[in-house]
């Protein structure tokens, strides 16, 4: 995990804002404050918040709003409820909208750490993943139109003769485009092959 | 025109009650709502009925309906003169004879020396009033005429109750009363005439059978009924042209025979062809044989009682016919004299008090008997008595078997020459009944009340849970926090302090939350005092405080300054202001949540406060009254006791508690109650 992640306290009480700020300090983490949806929406970019706690019933927006306009905005940010309400409708409007969790107040310690550890590693993971995705992709780019032709051939597990016949060139050319192939992707087996292309969307031919 | 046609009609009903309200700017919303309604194709036909409507198309019917024929329907002559006479206007109207209406009351009741009219304030109650006046003017040389159109409807009642005798009440027009409260004919007339001994007369021929006595009306319903004609053919494709209008001449003398019954006008006072309707049977025609029992019963009676008093007319033994009287119900008669202290009482008074027996009698065996609560209270009595001082008074007595009675004694001294007190002779009677109903009802009543406040805070439920857990979350977090501070190597003692500060802060808060449930659940008799108006608002506004943020409701308050207390009774209070920010917030779960606001005033009313809840939400029904009735109710798990409830506990605070439509949207309730006794 990063070195210091920030958690952002969205609660439009003052002292429910200090009390939890003062325990997840206390935890290590960096802690920013706001008094309600619309402040957080306004809030300056940096330092990056890496996860919020959000209340859901605050007046003006409410914290599902804020929800809503976060999966557009910003949809990797994780979000952990907190109610006061305890109100099972809006906890399942929430989940289904994607909240990693919604923990009722007062909140135990423990259950408010593991809810926000779990969150971040998740969005970490998804960061992960989406760096992978797209350094994947600029590779693929580096591809001709004919490669990305033989590629899909070669997922589909046909030889190069095969292939040579389908797309009406000798067997060398084909050769000569599997090892460019090869060098732009920076992997051999036709099995990682497979995984790469899976990965990215592209569909073997004849599927 | 409903009954069944060629084609089917359809009606659009638009109120203006412009009556009500003044000024041509107060045209324009429906000027443009009727604009939009009508866009794609105008109306086939107009109906205005009534001056104020007839004035509002001569105002705007270029604008909005050009070539749509309009039939004006019972507006007096003098009202629509110029718009009558425009081409496509057709006119169904009415000329109402005032000098006719008063020669009606002098007719039947000549003595008549006070007539005592009812008007109201709207723009078009006060055309008709300066009417009056001009045309009454002759009349007041014969009697004096009382102009009631400054006061509100309460004060009209409470003037209207006392008048002197050979006094009649004009029914008038009240579109709205001095108080700006808006009326609706019939329950108006209806509670007038339950207040008063002077027979009503009215002006217009839909009124008989609400109350009025009758006479020579001015025929609206049958204008009505002219135009219904009228409007069918129209429709039908007859060509309106102004050969279609007509004036209608006031109504033949029609009467109540109830209205004649109870003023005591004899028939032989009416016109000749008067029709006289709502004719009862009297007790003789339907009952002859029953009433000649009755008769011969009480004749009976009559006779043995008057034998009776005469064999026993003799000034001493006057009370040995009492004791007859007496015992039949259940009264005992006792005497004390004033010097020795001895009691000589009926059987009757010793077998209610319990001391068959005793002999001699004395005062401080009655004494004893009353009741521990009683005994101060009584002690005082009796020594007010032995000053001369006549006696009316409830009090318990407890029996040699422990069983309590409830008592009501009355009593008179005997004073010698010198104004002594010689003798003071009772009656008491056993009143046990009487009390324990009492008790039942006054117990049942505040069950209800109970209950019902119970049941207002269990639709809080959710958000008082709020209000608990906020800081009980605020205490535990900071609590856990100083667990991890605390261990370090170098707690930040600074910190520590602050967070403490904050727990201690937090617990009180919610102590103060819980106090406040259990005030609101106690069970407790009423108690009427001085209660400081703001205070009270916003103890409930604190305790809804978390339904209001759960549902998006937006407050706005709007409060006086330096308002002194009403009085009241604090809880109960607060219960009807819980309801009715309650309802206020159901009624705008479908608004938009931008626009929940929900508005609350405080203002001087007179010698009292008035207190407003107004909300944005879906609004009234068109009966404001039907929402004060038992059971009614909108929602579907409502038990609909919440406002008739709310009536009840203001109306027994000398209140007053009823509902408007808000001008914009939705509706505000209004609250007032009086000022405490000793407020300036």
């Amino acid at each position: 995990m990063s070195a210091l992640s920030t958690i952002a306290i969205v609660d439009d009480e003052l002292r429910m804002q200090r009390a939890l700020q003062r325990l997840l300090q206390a935890e290590g983490f960096a802690v920013r404050t706001f008094g309600s949806a619309d402040a957080f929406l306004k809030r300056p970019l940096s330092p990056r918040i890496d996860c919020v706690v959000l209340d859901v019933s605050m007046p003006g927006l409410t914290g599902l709003d804020l929800q809503e306009h976060l999966q557009q905005s910003d949809p990797c940010l994780p979000i952990v409820f907190l109610t006061g309400h305890g109100d099972i409708p809006m906890s399942v409007r929430a989940i289904k909208a994607g909240a990693i969790n919604f923990l009722t107040k007062p909140v135990n310690d423990l259950e408010l750490l593991t809810a926000l550890r779990t969150a971040l590693a998740e969005s970490e993971r998804l960061r992960l993943a989406q760096q992978e995705a797209a350094a994947l992709r600029t590779r693929l780019e580096k591809l001709t139109a004919r490669e990305l032709e033989v590629l899909r051939h070669v997922i589909a597990g046909k030889l190069n003769k095969q292939i040579a016949a389908d797309l009406g060139t000798s067997e060398q050319t084909i050769k000569v485009h599997r090892m460019r192939i090869t060098e732009k992707l920076g992997v051999a087996s036709v099995a990682e092959l497979v995984r790469i292309a899976a990965r990215l969307d592209i569909t073997p031919v004849d599927e | 025109l409903a009954r069944p046609r060629s084609q089917p009609v359809e009606f659009l009903e638009a109120s203006l009650e412009g009556a009500r309200f003044v000024g041509a700017e107060r045209d324009r919303p429906l000027v443009e709502f009727l604009g939009a309604l009508f866009r794609d194709a105008p109306p086939d036909l107009i109906a205005a009925i009534g001056g104020p409507a007839a004035l509002f198309f001569e105002r705007h019917r270029e604008e909005l309906f050009p070539k749509t024929p309009v039939l004006v329907v019972a507006a007096d002559r003098r009202r629509v003169e110029s718009f009558v006479t425009q081409p496509g206007v057709i006119n169904v109207g009415i000329d109402v004879g005032l000098p006719r209406l008063m020669e009606n009351i002098l007719q039947v009741l000549p003595r008549t020396r006070h007539v005592y009219v009812v008007m109201g304030s709207a723009p078009l109650d006060q055309f008709w009033e300066s009417e009056l006046k001009r045309e009454w003017a002759p009349f007041a040389d014969r009697l004096t005429l009382h102009w009631l159109s400054d006061r509100s409807v309460a004060e009209m009642r409470e003037i209207v109750g006392q008048v002197p005798p050979e006094s009649v009440v004009f029914w008038g027009i009240i579109s709205r009363d001095a108080k700006g409260i808006p009326f609706e004919d019939e329950t108006a007339l209806t509670s007038l005439r339950e207040v008063t001994k002077a027979p009503i007369f009215g002006y217009a021929d839909y009124q008989i059978g609400l109350g009025i006595v009758g006479g020579t009306l001015a025929p609206l319903q049958a204008a009505g009924a002219a135009a219904a004609d009228l409007a069918a053919r129209f429709l039908d494709g007859e060509l309106p042209s102004s050969k279609h209008s007509v004036t209608l001449p006031m109504a033949d003398p029609v009467y109540d025979w109830r209205e004649l019954e109870r003023g005591r006008i004899p028939e032989s006072a009416l016109p000749p062809g008067s029709a006289v309707l709502y004719r009862e049977p009297s007790l003789w025609q339907t009952h002859r044989t029953a009433v000649l029992v009755a008769l011969a019963v009480t004749a009976g009676q009559t006779l043995l009682i008057a034998l009776l008093f005469a064999a026993r007319r003799r000034a001493r033994d006057m009370a040995a016919s009492l004791n007859l009287a007496a015992e039949s119900a259940n009264t005992g008669l006792w005497q004390l004299d004033a010097i020795t202290n001895e009691i000589k009482a009926s059987a009757k008074w010793r077998e209610l008090f319990d001391l068959r027996e005793k002999q001699p009698l004395m005062l401080a065996d009655v004494l004893d008997r009353i009741h521990p609560d009683d005994q101060a209270r009584m002690h005082q009595v009796v020594s007010r008595a032995r000053q001369g001082a006549e006696s009316d008074v409830e009090y318990r007595i407890v029996l040699s078997d422990d069983s309590v009675r409830w008592i009501a004694s009355r009593s008179r001294p005997e004073l010698a020459h010198d104004g002594r007190v010689l003798r003071i002779r009772g009656a008491s009677m056993d009143i046990t009944n009487r009390k324990r109903m009492e008790e039942d009802a006054t117990m049942q009543r505040n069950e209800l009340t109970h209950l019902s406040r119970v049941a207002s805070l269990g639709v809080l439920s959710g958000s008082l849970a709020h209000e608990i857990n906020q800081p009980l979350g605020i205490i535990l977090s900071n609590a856990q926090a100083a667990q991890r501070l605390l261990a370090r190597e170098q707690p930040d003692l600074a910190e520590l302090r602050e967070i403490l500060s904050d727990i201690v802060s937090e617990d009180r808060r919610a102590g103060d939350v819980i106090k406040r449930l259990r005030t609101m659940l106690k069970r407790d008799e009423t108690s009427i005092h001085p209660v400081e108006v703001h205070e009270a608002f916003e103890e409930v506004l604190r305790l809804a405080h978390g339904d209001l943020v759960g549902r998006g409701v937006a407050v706005e308050r709007r409060f006086a300054t330096g308002l002194p207390p009403v009085q009241t009774d604090r809880i109960q209070l607060q219960q009807v202001l819980l309801n009715l920010i309650v309802n206020a917030c159901d009624a705008m779960e479908t608004t938009p949540s931008m626009k929940r606001s929900l508005t609350l005033t405080t203002a001087a009313d007179g010698n009292g406060a008035l207190f407003t809840v107004a909300d944005c939400g879906i609004g009234l029904p068109s009966d404001r009254e039907e929402l004060f009735q038992p059971f009614h109710t909108t929602k579907p798990n409502g038990l609909g006791m919440g406002l008739a409830i709310c009536r009840t506990i203001i109306d027994a605070h000398r209140g007053r508690l009823w509902a408007e439509a808000n001008p914009e949207c939705g509706a505000c309730f209004y609250v007032w109650l009086p000022w405490s006794p000793e407020s300036p």
